[in-house]
């Protein structure tokens, strides 16, 4: 590994409190019809203790990138191409064993159903007593004192009672908090959140949100937040990445995105969200649906369903360019 | 804790659950939402054991079953001689069964009595009936477990290995294997049985894993660095375990029977060990001069346990039927 990384001038940057590193990731799926490119081409960084959003609809390749990153893609899809940077370690060239030992140590991941996430068989105890027992040479006592303490930590009432409580026992809401504190077990650099509130009532989503806002700033853990909902990204994020098809369109903070979106799809997405107190107006929607991923458009992925499609979005796909004074923006879009 | 709305939902859902039902010496399962309802929750146990107790036929083999099973464990203590000891007895030869213990059932043209047949051949037949089963089963979910979680290439290979053994012709290969080796001893049985008898558990067994291996729960795991034989047989084998005691229980039937025909055959156990099916045997040419007590004793063993288990069996099966209710 040491030569790579003098050969890597980037891995300077890495030690410079670069936690996540994402090069032109690569994701593919092997189906009847043809090879669909799921994820195509995605490069991003987060920081250490940042957080960064990832929006766009469903089928853009979001929930595969994360999956990507933890290395759980799954027959019939495997990652074609890219580098994975964490700390120093290349993730995609990593034995198994290793891999295995930085999930949920290093890098934990919430999913988006929390009702069939746990195992009906077990106590919720036993379940995050174990993520501990995994990586932690700890006895069975310690590790359950650690799950009352993580119950207690997201907000579980009476956790000495509901470690022995079985999963059917909990609501939904509930269940994502134990997710969480399965995830946040170890006190991990990374915590993925895959869609965590999409499956919960409104008002358990904010609490769910709420939550995972208070424990990003006690335990100063990097949040990689995964949604199709603009209004949790801005609620809950720094940064924001906009997927469009297996690719990022525009990446930048959430506050300028969100004030001065550059990519029509930005647009369309921030023109979509409906507003309260305005009453009979039709909702603004994006013509048209996500391209099938067999029959890609040649150009711009966007480009049939662009209001200012021009003639070169049809035949070239624009490179995904740094915008704005400070270079802190960049947008895919022959518009810039 | 320092959120308020936090602090709300913990003060709602820590109220104390007032119970309809008195709470027995079981601890009543609570769930945030039941404790506002109120709805009892009952544990598995209580679930499985209500169930269990509504199939009657079922009940009725447990009892058989248990029956025979203190008879297989009490026999040799209260035969009335053993199989050595016995020896020819030109006193009792072909007696019909009479009102003395040595004599309840009869002897056999040898003298011996019938009912030391039935009481040392109840061991026999749960020894290898069970253990057998154990084996087999356990194969079976080692090949079942492997090829159904990690699909592909490995599946593959092991289903193929499974169906050649599915589709031996089992007796003819059991009278083959067992003269081979000898037969004679019952641990030589089990393992011909358990070595044998393992496919129909490994199919079912992957037809679980299939299913279960595409839970999130199993993704969930993956993504907290377990290990994939922790989850193969940690966290999907007790989701599976319903199908894996009714299968064990139905094999144990199946192997009993199995135990008895290549006795009867004479290519199982031998003399001096005692069994039901070696009592089977010795009768086939006796009947004819009517003694039926010879082979009806034993056969009737048989027939019992056999019916029991598959009873039992049936009222396991649906009793852990895991699509069931979780609240009565």
């Amino acid at each position: 590994m040491s030569t790579e990384i003098s050969q890597h001038e980037l891995m300077q940057e890495t030690h410079n409190g670069r936690l996540l590193r994402v090069e032109g990731l690569r994701t593919y799926f092997k189906t009847m019809d043809g090879i669909v490119k799921a994820v195509d081409g995605v490069s991003f960084d987060m920081p250490e203790g940042s957080s960064l959003g990832i929006v766009g609809e469903s089928g853009c390749g979001k929930s595969v990138t994360s999956l990507s990153i933890m290395r759980l893609v799954e027959r019939p899809g495997w990652i074609a191409g890219g580098r994975i940077w964490f700390h120093d370690k290349d993730l995609l060239h990593l034995p198994e064993e290793q891999m295995r030992q930085i999930r949920g140590d290093d890098i934990s991941m919430v999913f988006q159903e929390p009702m069939t996430s746990l195992n009906p068989v077990y106590t919720l105890g036993d379940q995050v007593a174990e993520v501990v027992r995994v990586h932690r040479k700890v006895s069975r006592k310690e590790a359950m004192n650690r799950a009352i303490e993580l119950f207690k930590l997201v907000g579980i009432p009476s956790p000495e009672r509901r470690i022995k409580d079985y999963p059917h026992n909990m609501s939904g809401g509930m269940r994502q908090r134990v997710m969480i504190a399965m995830a946040l077990a170890n006190d991990p650099d990374l915590l993925i959140l895959d869609e965590p509130t999409t499956a919960l009532d409104v008002t358990i989503q904010a609490q769910i949100l709420e939550l995972v806002k208070d424990l990003q700033q006690r335990v100063n853990t990097a949040v990689m937040l995964i949604t199709h909902d603009l209004g949790v990204v801005t609620e809950m994020s720094d940064r924001i990445i906009v997927m469009y098809a297996g690719r990022v369109v525009e990446d930048g903070d959430v506050l300028s995105v969100l004030k001065d979106p550059l990519h029509p799809y930005t647009k369309g997405l921030l023109a979509s969200i409906p507003s309260l107190g305005k009453k009979n107006q039709r909702l603004n929607v994006i013509a048209g649906a996500v391209p099938n991923p067999l029959r890609m458009p040649q150009g711009c992925k966007f480009a049939p369903r662009c209001p200012y499609v021009m003639d070169v979005c049809r035949n070239e796909e624009p490179e995904l360019l740094t915008q704005g004074e400070h270079g802190e923006r960049k947008v895919r879009c022959w518009l810039y | 804790m320092q959120d308020p709305e936090l602090m709300e939902t913990a003060v709602l859902s820590d109220q104390e659950p007032t119970p309809i039902a008195p709470s027995d010496s079981s601890r009543m399962l609570m769930g945030a939402e039941d404790d506002q309802l109120g709805i009892r929750q009952l544990s598995q146990m209580q679930l499985f054991w209500i169930r269990f107790r509504r199939h009657k036929v079922a009940l009725v083999g447990a009892v058989i079953l248990a029956f025979f099973v203190v008879l297989a464990i009490i026999g040799p203590y209260i035969s009335p001689e053993t199989y050595e000891g016995s020896g020819w007895n030109p006193v009792a030869l072909n007696w019909a069964p009479q009102w003395s213990w040595h004599y309840l059932m009869g002897t056999d043209a040898n003298g011996h009595s019938i009912l030391m047949y039935v009481l040392l051949g109840a061991r026999t037949s749960l020894e290898v009936g069970v253990l057998s089963a154990f084996v087999a089963t356990l194969i079976g979910i080692l090949v079942g477990a492997v090829s159904g979680y990690f699909g592909g290439w490995v599946d593959a290979v092991w289903m193929r290995i499974t169906d050649v053994f599915l589709t031996l012709p089992f007796l003819p290969l059991v009278i083959l294997v067992s003269a081979y080796l000898g037969g004679g001893n019952a641990y030589i049985i089990v393992a011909i049985f358990g070595f044998l008898g393992w496919s129909s558990v490994a199919r079912l067994i992957r037809s679980y894993y299939l299913t279960l291996r595409e839970q999130e729960f199993v993704d969930a795991a993956r993504a907290v660095g377990v290990s994939h034989s922790r989850i193969m047989f940690r966290h999907i084998l007790p989701n599976a375990l319903s199908p894996v005691i009714v299968s064990f229980t139905l094999a144990v039937a199946g192997f009993i029977v199995g135990e008895a025909a290549i006795d009867f055959l004479t290519v199982g156990i031998r003399p001096p060990s005692v069994s039901w099916g070696i009592a089977l045997a010795g009768a086939q040419n006796n009947l004819i001069l009517g003694n039926w007590w010879w082979a009806f004793f034993p056969g009737v063993c048989l027939l019992l346990v056999v019916l029991a288990i598959n009873f039992l069996g049936d009222g396991l099966r649906d009793a852990l039927d895991v699509r069931a209710k979780t609240s009565e």
